[in-house]
């Protein structure tokens, strides 16, 4: 948030830096801008750029110090005014260490905390305050042969002595420069630490900016000690553009961070609003492909229950370690796996689970939870599908044990009574092979019932319409009227299933005591559909409901309504090919 | 009258050839599967066929699909079908290509005494044979409004027989009835079952059979 102080200091630096244009637009000899329009425009790029970080990103603890820094940043130029009071245009004329100084506090990588940091900030400040105190209280510009901003005679001078106030300007400028080179190696040291490909690149540029800062401000100190300093001068002009290149690029180098973490809030905002309003599954996916900018990214999720990783649907998806030209980034959350994101080899695989953060790895447990949970619906279904599967299977292969196994052995036996029947010639043995013949007759009946019973041959040859035309033919006791039948054939198990539906359904019609069942189909909308109707006194639907789970399992409705007199059983079975 | 007979199970084939032949009929060939009964049936050119219904390799209706391929590459040579299915729908499947010459009869029935041969000697003789016990069932169903009701006990029994295959002279004689008797019959059934009387023909059967599987309710 901008508080009223933070603004002060940007518009404070702008007056500033207006005056400073104006003041010394005119006087060509004395300053660095005065003398070229390009030095002015460089020189007001790098007061706005280090105005930037206190102000959009106030680093506790150097607030302060950067503040300042931005604040003193063009004072060096106002010794260049002569229509200024004598005392700004002095206390313009010992800026520079004192800028110099405060640069190197500035870049100092660790802060001013460190115990390393703390030494190098103290060894500087005496530097400048050494600097910058013999130029104010001992030293006379108008006995200065080589002075070149101003050259009037000093206001707060106490004492002229001229040789001791160099003396001390020489000390104090070498322990600021010293400093500076301290700072340097500091920053060298932070960045050749090891990491990422980005994070090292921006750390080299990082590292030259502040090279160039430091080398700009404290080099120019040191120069001006040994050196004539002149506008026209081409190391001093070198010193000045790398002084002000140098502030702009490290000043907009410390934005990146802050600049990084408004961007990702946006971004997380955005993702919270997504997740609030339940998104449909696989919208996290969406919402990470448009903010890291990967439209081919794909998120899975670690299923538990099936020790696999699975797609936003839940349906099972390619381990993530086996695709082509892809890079996996897993996302764990208290040490459990959540979630993989395959993404696009550039995409740093470190910085991205950073980025992601708390709050989205909490966004993607979520989905993982919904995607494991479908996963584990997926499977129970169609594992539920098998298993009425296997019972239809079951019921065939035991049908055709019965008609192919003990059936054609009962007429093999029925035609060897025969045979002994046709040779004997003992009345006796004639009438009992006759009565083996029948008992035999009546086993194969029998057989001929159950094996039906069980699963009717009529049902795979035919199919559903020739089946229930069959059990309606079959009834003697109950009318079974077929008022619609669809007449296409489908898979197996839905036919298997609609048939044992209605012979259910004439199981309890009978035992309710009804006359007549009537039986309504039809295919429609990728399913097919039966009514039966029957009149029955009694409320028996025992049998039609114990085929429930096996309806369900095909993700059909099975749904039975009694009525005062009469029973209606819906059934509802998706028979899409 | 020479016969071929079909079936997987090795002990049939040789217990029914057995009870034929004691019958007086030549058995020419046995034949384990649908394609060695189409191979015989060249070879041979029987009189008729005995075909089981379910054979290798499904065990489903590769008997019915051989014999409705012999009913077509061979018109004269009769098929008689042993099924184990009651269902209506298989006779009728065997029937819907023509009525001459053809047998849809229980497997069960094959050691009944003279069921076979009896049967084997209509089909030769060009009729057409139902298995009782497929048209009693269809007789016997129940139906919410029942047009069978209206017919006499003597008029059930010939409505039977014309289900069954039986024309109007072997009605008569099983009945012990006189021809005019029978016909009076026959026309009886017909108008109380609001069907229009096909004559004395083949086709008759299948109009016969295809109204009782209607359930009255239409």
């Amino acid at each position: 948030m901008l508080t009223a102080g933070r603004l002060a200091v940007p518009l404070l630096a702008l007056v500033l830096l207006a005056v400073t244009a104006r003041a010394t637009a005119h006087l060509p000899l004395t300053t660095y801008v005065g003398d070229r329009q390009v030095l002015l425009v460089l020189l007001a790029v790098a007061t706005v750029a280090l105005f930037l970080p206190p102000m959009l990103a106030p680093a506790r603890g150097r607030f302060a110090v950067l503040a300042v820094l931005a604040l003193t940043w063009p004072v060096p130029e106002l010794a260049g005014w002569s229509l200024a009071p004598l005392e700004l245009r002095t206390l313009a004329q010992a800026a520079p260490p004192v800028v110099a100084a405060l640069a190197v506090v500035a870049v100092l990588p660790a802060g001013p905390s460190k115990p390393r940091a703390r030494s190098i900030v103290r060894l500087v400040l005496l530097g400048a305050l050494t600097a910058a105190g013999a130029e104010l209280v001992l030293v006379d510009p108008f006995l200065d042969p080589r002075c070149w901003r101003t050259c009037d005679h000093n206001p707060f001078l106490v004492a002229p002595w001229q040789g001791a106030g160099r003396a001390l300007q020489v000390a104090g400028t070498v322990l600021v420069a010293g400093g500076a080179v301290a700072a340097v190696c500091l920053s060298c040291c932070r960045a050749g630490r090891p990491s990422g490909g980005r994070v090292a690149r921006e750390g080299v540029a990082t590292l030259l900016c502040t090279a160039a800062l430091l080398s700009g401000t404290a080099g120019a100190a040191v120069l001006r000690l040994v050196v004539r300093e002149r506008a026209d001068s081409p190391a001093y002009v070198l010193l000045f553009v790398l002084a002000q290149l140098g502030a702009t690029g490290w000043a907009l180098s410390e934005l990146r961070a802050p600049v990084r973490q408004w961007w990702l809030g946006v971004r997380l905002r955005r993702l919270a609003g997504a997740v609030r309003s339940s998104p449909p599954p696989g919208s996290l996916a969406q919402v990470l492909r448009r903010a890291l900018r990967d439209p081919a990214l794909e998120v899975l999720y670690w299923a538990p229950g099936r020790e696999a990783y699975v797609d936003p649907a839940g349906h099972p998806a390619t381990p993530p370690r086996n695709r082509e030209g892809r890079r996996t980034t897993l996302v764990a959350r208290q040490g459990q796996p959540v979630a993989a994101l395959v993404h696009a080899p550039g995409l740093d695989g470190a910085s991205l689970d950073r980025t992601l953060g708390a709050a989205l790895t909490l966004a993607l447990a979520n989905e993982q939870l919904r995607a494991a949970n479908l996963a584990e619906l997926d499977e129970l279904r169609s594992s539920s599908v098998r298993i009425v599967e296997r019972a239809e299977l079951e019921r065939r292969r035991l049908e055709r044990n019965l008609h192919d196994g003990a059936q054609q052995r009962l007429v093999s036996l029925a035609l060897l009574v025969r045979m002994l029947s046709v040779q004997s010639q003992d009345v006796r043995a004639v009438q009992l092979a006759e009565r083996a013949a029948l008992l035999t007759r009546l086993a194969v009946d029998e057989l001929r019932r159950v094996a039906r019973g069980i699963y009717p041959a009529v049902l795979s040859d035919g199919g559903l319409a020739a089946a229930l035309l069959d059990v309606a033919e079959s009834s003697v006791d109950l009318a079974i009227q077929l008022r619609s039948v669809p007449q296409g054939r489908y898979s197996r198990t839905v036919e298997t299933t609609a048939y044992l539906v209605v012979a259910a359904a004439a199981q309890d019609a009978r035992s309710g005591q009804a006359g007549t069942l009537r039986i309504f189909g039809e295919e429609r909308a990728g399913a097919l559909h039966l009514e039966l109707l029957d009149d029955s006194a009694c409320d028996r639907t025992a049998a039609v409901r114990a085929l429930d789970d096996q309806v369900r399992a095909l993700s059909g409705v099975l749904d039975v309504e009694r009525r005062s007199d009469s029973t209606v059983v819906r059934l509802r079975l998706p028979c899409a090919s | 009258m020479r016969v071929l007979i079909a079936d997987d199970t090795a002990l049939i084939r040789s217990g029914v050839s057995r009870l034929l032949q004691e019958s007086g009929i030549n058995i020419v060939g046995e034949a384990g599967d649908a394609g060695q009964l189409l191979a015989l049936v060249r070879a041979t050119r029987p009189d008729a066929v005995v075909v089981d219904i379910r054979m290798p390799p499904t065990h489903t209706d590769e008997g019915l699909v051989a014999a409705r391929m012999i009913r077509q590459q061979h018109p004269g040579v009769a098929v008689l079908l042993l099924s184990q299915y009651l269902d209506a729908s298989y006779a009728m499947r065997l029937l819907q290509d023509g009525t001459t010459g053809v047998g849809y009869l229980m497997k069960d029935e094959v050691a009944r005494a003279s069921t076979l041969s009896d049967a084997l000697h209509r089909v030769v003789s060009g009729e057409c044979v139902v298995d009782p016990a497929i048209v009693r069932r269809l007789l016997n169903r129940a139906r919410a409004h029942n047009p069978i009701d209206a017919l006499t006990a003597r008029e059930r029994e010939v409505l039977a027989l014309m289900a069954e295959g039986h024309t109007n002279g072997a009605i008569c004689r099983l009945l012990s009835l006189s021809p005019k008797t029978v016909e009076s019959h026959v026309g009886h059934v017909f108008s109380k079952l609001g069907l229009l009387d096909e004559g004395d023909g083949h086709r008759r059967v299948l109009a016969v059979l295809a109204h009782l599987r209607l359930d009255g309710s239409s």
